[in-house]
C-alpha cells in the first residue's frame, strides 16, 4: 500500500497514515480482509517511530475500519464503507474543475462542507 | 547480437564458471589413475542395497563421468552466460557448476581411493560419506568463488520514464513509501503438506534422522513464500520473510517501472528467484500481476504483486524526482 507524508505539514504524521488508509479504504483499494503492512514495516519505510504507525493503527481500530488481531496483523473490517464509484468520479471531475480554475482548495473544500448540510 | 550477450561478462566468470569446474573433472580422471597400480581388476560402479553390485575397469567407471560432465559442464556455461546479465545469475551459474564438477570428480577420486589395497572389490566398503563431502566441498568453493565475482560498474541512468509509463501525484514536500507483504498460499499448503506427508512416511519407517530434511524444506518454504516489498526514494527493495534473499535495486538503476503478467511456469520454470532465458531475472510467487523493472545495462527485474501499477507509478514519480 502506498503511504504519502508530508514532513512540513502542520498534520500529525500518524493522522497522515490513519488519513492514507481511510482513503484506500473509501476508494475500495482496500477492501475488507485485506492485511495492512506490518507496523514495523512500514516505520522502516517511512522512517518514522514505530508508535507513530501503531497509535494511527489504534485510531483505525477505533473508527471500525480495522482489526487489530495478536498474530495475524491489522485486518480491514467489513463495516468498512466504500464510496460509490460515482461519487469518486465526481469528485475526480471537482479536483480537475477546481485546478482549471485555479481556486484555493480551502474556498472549494468550504463550498462542499456547506453543500453536504 | 550473440557476441553483444556475452561482452558483459568478466574474465573471472568463465574461469569460475568453466575452468576450475572443469579442471576439478579432470582430477578425477587423474588422481584415480595414478592410483592405478593399486586397485583391482575390477571396481564397483553402482551400489544397491546390499552394497556394488556391478563392476568394471577403473577406465569404465572414470570415462562415462567424463564424457557426461564435460558437455554438461560446458552447456551449463554457456546457458549461464547467455542468461546472465544479471550478477546473481552470473553466481548460481559458478556454485552450480562447481558443486557437478566437485560431484563429478568425487565419484571416481573416493571409489579408487577406498578400492586402493584390496584383493577384491566386493569388500568395498560404502563411502558415499566421501562423495557427499566432495559436493559440499564443490558448493563451498562455488559459494567463495561467486562472492569475488566482480560487480558490474553501477552506470547510473539520465533519461527520465516515458510519458506513457504509470506516476503518482507527489507534491514536492511529500515523501512517499510502497510498502507491501506478498504471501503464496499455494506455495504454503502445497509445500507445507508435501512435507507433512514425507514427514509421516518417514515417521512410519522410523528413520527419525532423516527428518531433518523436510524440516529444511519446511523452513526453505518459509522463505520463498513470503516477501515484503518497498518502494522509497533508496529505490526498489524486495526481501524474503526469512531475508535470505534479498533484492535491493537502487533509483539510480531504474530506467523505468511498469505493471505487466507473469506466466511463472512458462517464463520461469518456476517459483521463487528465477532467472527466465531473456535474463530477467524474478521474485516469482505466482503467476500474475507483477511489477516490472527496466533496469541499466539492458536488465529487467520483474516482482509479483497486487496493485503494481500503484508501485509502479511510485518508482516512476521518485526516479523522476531523483533525476531532476
Amino acid at each position: 500500500m502506498l503511504f504519502r507524508v508530508n514532513t512540513v505539514s502542520s498534520e500529525p504524521i500518524f493522522e497522515q497514515i490513519a488519513h492514507q488508509v481511510r482513503v484506500a479504504v473509501s476508494r475500495g483499494d482496500l477492501v475488507p480482509g485485506d492485511k495492512l503492512p506490518p507496523a514495523r514495516q512500514v516505520a522502516a519505510a517511512l522512517e518514522v517511530n514505530l508508535h507513530t504507525v501503531l497509535h494511527a493503527y489504534q485510531i483505525l481500530r477505533d473508527e471500525g475500519h480495522i482489526e487489530l488481531r495478536r498474530g495475524r496483523g491489522a485486518l480491514v473490517t467489513a463495516h468498512s464503507e466504500v464510496v460509490p464509484e460515482s461519487v469518486l468520479n465526481a469528485i475526480d471531475q471537482l479536483v480537475l474543475a477546481t485546478a482549471d480554475a485555479q481556486l484555493p482548495s480551502q474556498t472549494v473544500l468550504a463550498l462542499v462542507k456547506e453543500a453536504l448540510k | 547480437m550473440t557476441t553483444s550477450r556475452f561482452t558483459h561478462l568478466s574474465i573471472r566468470f568463465w574461469m569460475f564458471t568453466a575452468v576450475i569446474p572443469l579442471a576439478m573433472l579432470s582430477l578425477g580422471v587423474v588422481i584415480p589413475f595414478q592410483w592405478q597400480d593399486e586397485l583391482p581388476a575390477l571396481i564397483p560402479h553402482h551400489w544397491g542395497p546390499n552394497g556394488p553390485d556391478a563392476f568394471g575397469t577403473l577406465g569404465d567407471l572414470v570415462w562415462p563421468l567424463v564424457y557426461i560432465g564435460g558437455p554438461l559442464l560446458v552447456g551449463m556455461t554457456i546457458l549461464f552466460a547467455w542468461v546472465g546479465k544479471d550478477i546473481s545469475t552470473q553466481r548460481v551459474g559458478v556454485v552450480t557448476n562447481n558443486f557437478l564438477g566437485a560431484l563429478f570428480a568425487a565419484i571416481p577420486i573416493s571409489t579408487a581411493y577406498a578400492a586402493r589395497g584390496l584383493e577384491d572389490a566386493s569388500q568395498l566398503d560404502e563411502h558415499f560419506g566421501y562423495v557427499a563431502l566432495g559436493a559440499i566441498t564443490g558448493v563451498a568453493l562455488g559459494t567463495l568463488l561467486a562472492w569475488a565475482l566482480p560487480k558490474p560498474a553501477s552506470l547510473p541512468v539520465q533519461a527520465t520514464p516515458s510519458e506513457s509509463a504509470p506516476r503518482q501525484r507527489l507534491s514536492d514536500t511529500e515523501s512517499g513509501v510502497w510498502v507491501s507483504r506478498e504471501i503464496s498460499w499455494p506455495m504454503i499448503w502445497v509445500g507445507g503438506a508435501t512435507t507433512l506427508i514425507v514427514a509421516g512416511a518417514l515417521l512410519r519407517i522410523e528413520a527419525v534422522p532423516m527428518l531433518v530434511v523436510p524440516l529444511m524444506v519446511l523452513v526453505l518454504i518459509a522463505g520463498f513464500a513470503v516477501f515484503d516489498i518497498r518502494v522509497d526514494d533508496r529505490g526498489v527493495s524486495v526481501k524474503s520473510a526469512l531475508k535470505f534473499i534479498k533484492r535491493e535495486v537502487p533509483l539510480h538503476e531504474i530506467i523505468e517501472a511498469d505493471t505487466t503478467h507473469v506466466n511463472a511456469m512458462k517464463q520461469f520454470g518456476g517459483f521463487g528467484l528465477r532467472t527466465s532465458l531473456d535474463g530477467t531475472v524474478g521474485i516469482t510467487l505466482r503467476s500474475g500481476e507483477a511489477l516490472e523493472l527496466k533496469l541499466s545495462q539492458n536488465r529487467r527485474f520483474v516482482v509479483t504483486m497486487k496493485r503494481s501499477t500503484e508501485a509502479a507509478g511510485l518508482v516512476n514519480t521518485l526516479v523522476e524526482r531523483s533525476r531532476t
